[in-house]
């Protein structure tokens, strides 16, 4: 649960006061200015220019970096008071990421690749592969399962990336510019997986720095030099 | 997470690059197998000796300077001594007597070496090595005493072409004839010459003398007490097998030391090829690390996998290692048979497992370092996400 001053109905993930900043030499840069927000759930672009603040807020969020102040909440866990042990259990629980580029591994199967996070969960090999192959049928890949990522597309890599962030049920979606390496068809049937667990409730947010590609979400955050300047 | 797909998973990521992974397996095999034949042959010797020395030689050994002079000591005892020690049969037990006079003959050629071996004639060579049996021509017998003749351990009458009949020169005024050939024994014997007493004292200009002598007892078990006693009474060193045996393996103990000091050169190398190996492969794959923290992997799967992968490599070396070590070994032995009739080198289970041992380590060893910077990654520097 939320604190009941950043809840909002259906709401798990929260920024309370939440800033990064770099020294750089004898200054500071700010890469994200304090803010607090709850992130409802639907999908939520975080929208703007290069070097606004977009993947500084997403490492906060994911637990990857530290904050300079503030806290990332999410159901209630301030992800930053967890060990780095204790962030990835949180994440392998709680999070399902996809990038830029898929970043899927290399020397596993599009099948493997989407067992992976079942794997580190300790779920048992018939069991996740079970699962896996149900993932990759719903991202439309069931036939590409024993494919090496090098034999798939761009865009069915992706698909399978996604297929590996939704397997574990997750109840946050992290997605980096998830269409930054596609064509505009392919790009739509990515983002086309990514608004139907968002539709179902789930909390999805959306880095990108395309309008037409943020203006299919539900909610948007607009950052400029590291400053929020817009929210919902 | 079961182990099992930690195993499978560092198996994959050798196999990205094979032939990388099979240059550096290839380079831990070689170091494997060089440990491997260089302990052998302290296993093959110590075998020969336990076996055969420990089974056939005498209870109780005296002569004058113990095992300082080695394995055939100098015909420097007097042989009066066999009266005292005849003096003493009753008391300790002694049941049988052979004063030896031992000489080794070298040669720049080793197949040409030999030990001659001389011995009351009237006792003949079973006294000391009861299993020996004549293959061609005849035992010594008392009438051999003094005289020209010699037996022939099975090798030495191969490597110097000696046959019944044959004239062995033991030097410029003194020849004899060789009147015996023994069966093979598979072991020292079939290196040694045989010949009576005096013939062999008289060729060394050691007359009166002898190398040593060698006692049977009525008791085995006393061995260590009678050797004490005659050691007091007679002021000579007295040893029993299990001296010898003990002394056989301090000296291969320094000699293993010296072989694994040559053998660790090896090693060190082979572990530094795994080091950069499994380094190398973990700066390849940073963004693929990155991502599997990002996805929930704890920096313990990385250090884990890391290490799998570098124990896996070591392992595989190692096992291979093994293999060539057993070729190496057959070849040892076969220049060993060729030479001296005995199978100088043994792949033993200790040594089996001292080389998988050492191959593990290899490997836990040259992955720490690696493991260390993979668990480590900043995801987000991993990832470039900075």
């Amino acid at each position: 649960m939320l604190p009941s001053s950043l809840a909002l109905p259906g709401s798990v993930l929260a920024v309370e006061n939440l800033s990064r900043l770099y020294p750089s030499g004898e200054d500071t840069v700010t890469a994200l200015a304090p803010f607090t927000y709850t992130f409802p759930p639907g999908m939520t672009a975080v929208v703007g220019p290069s070097g606004s603040g977009k993947s500084t807020l997403l490492n906060l969020l994911a637990g990857f970096d530290r904050p300079t102040t503030g806290r990332v909440l999410v159901d209630g866990t301030d992800l930053h008071t967890l060990s780095e042990a204790g962030r990835a259990d949180f994440r392998l629980a709680h999070y399902g990421f996809v990038f830029q580029n898929h970043n899927l591994v290399t020397i596993l199967t599009a099948l493997e690749n989407v067992e992976f996070p079942l794997m580190l969960a300790g779920v048992p090999p018939r069991e996740r592969r079970e699962q896996a192959r149900a993932l990759l049928d719903r991202v439309g890949l069931a036939a590409r399962a024993s494919h090496l990522p090098s034999q798939l597309s761009g865009g069915e890599a992706q698909r399978v990336a996604i297929a590996r962030a939704l397997a574990r049920n997750p109840r946050v979606l992290l997605a980096d510019e998830p269409t930054g390496n596609l064509d505009s068809h392919t790009g739509e049937r990515v983002l086309e997986l990514l608004t139907r667990p968002a539709r179902e409730g789930r909390t999805v947010i959306l880095i990108t720095h395309d309008r037409e590609v943020a203006s299919l979400a539900d909610h948007t955050l607009r950052l400029r030099d590291g400053v929020v300047t817009a929210g919902h | 997470m079961h182990w099992s797909d930690v195993w499978k998973l560092a198996w994959k990521g050798l196999t990205r690059r094979p032939v990388r992974t099979l240059l550096t397996a290839l380079g831990i095999t070689v170091a494997v197998a060089s440990m491997v034949v260089f302990l052998s042959l302290g296993e093959g010797i110590r075998k020969v000796f336990t076996s055969e020395l420990g089974a056939i030689g005498p209870d109780v050994q005296v002569s004058l300077s113990g095992f300082s002079q080695g394995f055939a000591p100098q015909p420097n005892l007097p042989q009066a001594v066999t009266a005292d020690l005849q003096k003493l049969s009753g008391d300790l037990g002694i049941i049988s007597m052979t004063p030896v006079v031992m000489a080794v003959r070298g040669s720049l050629d080793v197949s040409q070496s030999t030990v001659l071996y001389g011995l009351p004639a009237a006792q003949g060579v079973q006294a000391v090595f009861p299993s020996v049996r004549a293959a061609s021509g005849r035992a010594l017998t008392a009438a051999d005493e003094g005289q020209g003749v010699a037996v022939v351990g099975a090798k030495a009458a191969q490597n110097l072409h000696l046959a019944v009949g044959s004239v062995l020169n033991l030097n410029r005024r003194n020849r004899v004839k060789v009147v015996g050939v023994l069966a093979p024994e598979s072991g020292l014997v079939d290196n040694f010459i045989f010949l009576p007493l005096t013939t062999l004292q008289r060729a060394e200009g050691a007359q009166g003398r002898v190398s040593l002598v060698a006692l049977k007892l009525a008791n085995p078990r006393d061995a260590r007490a009678v050797a004490n006693t005659i050691a007091r009474r007679l002021n000579v060193e007295a040893q029993t097998q299990s001296d010898f045996l003990s002394f056989i393996d301090r000296a291969l103990r320094i000699s293993d030391a010296v072989r694994f000091g040559i053998s660790l050169i090896a090693l060190i190398v082979g572990g530094l090829a795994v080091a950069n190996t499994v380094m190398m492969g973990v700066f390849e794959r940073t963004r693929e690390f990155g991502t599997l923290r990002a996805i929930g992997a704890r920096p313990a799967f990385v250090r884990m996998l890391v290490l799998s992968e570098s124990l896996l490599l070591a392992l595989a070396g190692g096992v291979g290692g093994l293999l060539l070590g057993v070729v190496g070994i057959a070849a040892v032995n076969a220049y060993t048979q060729k030479l001296a009739g005995i199978d100088a080198a043994a792949l033993t289970p200790r040594l089996t497992l001292l080389a998988l041992g050492i191959s593990l380590l290899l490997g836990l060893v040259s992955g720490l370092l690696p493991a260390r910077s993979a668990s480590r990654l900043q995801i987000t520097e991993a990832l470039g996400r900075v």
